[in-house]
């Protein structure tokens, strides 16, 4: 009988902490959803009805869907269906937004390939406006790696000769860990644009970056040169002041 | 304890001798290994694929290694009467439980952890044949890997729970059915979410909300995605989940407890 007794208590109590311990998994949800927002693990809503990829999606298989959608996309672009792998690489960069390589190759697509595909200057235009709207949608997820800060300032650069913008993208692609030739590029960017002394104090402060590096290195001295030679022709070395840190 | 210990180890032996879970692993183990030759591609796509590929076998082999093992643990000493004979020793039901479901963590992990080895191994040495010098790339990727690998693991002990305290009124296919479907909307937890914060009926909502919280969400244990494109996960995350997880399973085991005390074997 006593045992009898005990057992039972022992159920209710049990049946109290399973009440309780649900109710405070609630809190700790939520709590879990603020740490996914502010660590960026949290994925797009993915309802793709009819789609094979959905099958996976739903199983947590969201990587190997992208991957599968991916290889998709790479067998449109050896069989030249340009216009088809658009969609594909959308649906890739709304699964995985951090997966930087769609963005830029979509991006890079637009503004190139069917840049160089389009009938008419207007669609040409268009191609261009796409591409760079097409980034800084990734951009905006990813803005702590500087592959598409550096990608919106080459198609500034590169494809409207907006040097100001390249600049600015160029710059801001140089406060991450970035490869040299993004430094140089800002330097090439003042000389376009016809700014002399700014492209000096650029060469004067790649000049102090990679000092390892002999292919830089030697670049770099072969420009700043060029730029003094401008300089001095002008008649303002004089006024150029070496750049302040930045 | 000792009666704890002494049913985990015989679970984990009866388990060993299924050949079908060797199959599993030996499945995995070759597709994992498989990855290796994903070479048509860019360097940081193989390796992107691969990760994907290797973390999406080891979930998925280790999701039905888990609803096989234990879906089929209770019905079947119920089933052989096997069950009968321990509980007439001094063994209550509640060590008994407690001990079916370590046995069967110990061959679930056991089973990760093969995966996990063969995993790191092909990706190490895909790691030197694309460059020497990605070792650091490697070891910075590691740790990150190795958290989502444990998430892994939580994720599956949770299941475990759930299909254990199903299979203490269920039947085996049930069981593993059950196991699976749970997996799966476990998975689209965050999508219950998205559905309430559409619908303007309150009842709905509140059902959906409810609904949302029952259920496991198993998209908490799920960093695959941002460990694979370098993204970080902090402890303190880990640690969440990783309570989150302990408290689903303390209620599942908890809930199996009172289901199998009051169930006539």
């Amino acid at each position: 009988m006593e045992n009898s007794v005990a057992l039972r208590i022992r159920k209710y109590f049990l049946v109290g902490a399973v009440i309780f311990v649900f109710i405070a998994m609630a809190p700790l949800q939520q709590s879990i959803n603020y740490s996914r927002v502010t660590e960026d693990l949290v994925e797009n809503i993915v309802i793709m009805p009819g789609e094979f990829v959905t099958n996976f999606v739903i199983g947590g298989f969201r990587g190997l869907a992208a991957d599968i959608l991916w290889l998709k996309m790479d067998e449109c672009w050896h069989n030249g269906k340009w216009f088809e792998l658009l969609p594909i690489l959308r649906a890739v960069t709304w699964m995985q937004p951090h997966f930087i390589e769609a963005w830029e190759i979509g991006g890079w697509h637009l503004a190139y390939n069917l840049y160089a595909y389009a009938a008419n200057s207007p669609d040409r235009e268009r191609y261009i406006e796409d591409g760079i709207r097409f980034l800084k949608e990734g951009l905006a997820r990813n803005r702590n790696v500087y592959n598409l800060w550096f990608n919106l300032g080459w198609i500034y650069y590169h494809k409207l000769a907006d040097y100001d913008e390249a600049i600015r993208y160029f710059r801001s692609a140089t406060r991450y860990e970035h490869p040299d030739y993004i430094d140089r590029l800002i330097a090439h960017a003042y000389r376009k644009k016809g700014d002399i002394a700014s492209e000096y104090k650029e060469w004067l402060r790649c000049e102090t970056l990679y000092k390892d590096n002999r292919h830089h290195v030697g670049i770099v001295e072969k420009h700043l040169q060029k730029a003094r030679d401008k300089l001095i022709q002008n008649g303002t070395l004089e006024g150029v002041e070496a750049p302040s840190d930045r | 304890m000792k009666n704890i210990l002494l049913i985990a180890n015989m679970t984990f032996k009866e388990v060993l001798r299924n050949k079908l879970l060797n199959v599993l692993l030996l499945f995995a183990i070759v597709a994992i290994a498989s990855t290796r030759f994903f070479t048509i591609f860019a360097p940081s796509e193989e390796l992107k694929i691969m990760q994907d590929t290797a973390l999406g076998i080891i979930r998925f082999i280790g999701m039905l290694i888990t609803v096989f093992v234990t879906g089929g643990l209770l019905p079947k000493e119920i089933y052989r009467r096997t069950v009968t004979v321990i509980l007439s020793k001094p063994v209550s039901r509640a060590q008994f439980l407690f001990g079916k479901f370590c046995g069967a963590l110990y061959s679930i992990f056991t089973n990760i952890i093969i995966m996990s080895v063969i995993f790191f191994m092909i990706l190490f040495i895909k790691f030197q044949a694309l460059s020497p010098e990605l070792n650091v790339k490697f070891q910075a990727l590691a740790p990150e890997l190795i958290k989502a690998l444990l998430l892994t693991q939580a994720e599956l002990i949770v299941l475990a729970s759930i299909t254990l305290c199903v299979s203490t009124i269920a039947s085996e296919i049930f069981n593993i059915t059950f196991g699976i479907l749970i997996f799966l909307i476990g998975h689209l937890s965050n999508y219950i979410a998205y559905l309430a914060d559409r619908f303007d009926s309150l009842l709905m909502k509140s059902l959906l909300l409810s609904l949302y919280t029952i259920l496991p969400n198993f998209e908490n244990f799920n960093v695959q995605n941002s460990v694979v494109l370098g993204g970080k996960v902090s402890w303190l995350y880990m640690a969440k989940v990783m309570a989150y997880g302990g408290f689903y399973t303390f209620v599942m085991l908890a809930i199996g407890y009172l289901f199998f005390a009051e169930r006539e074997v």
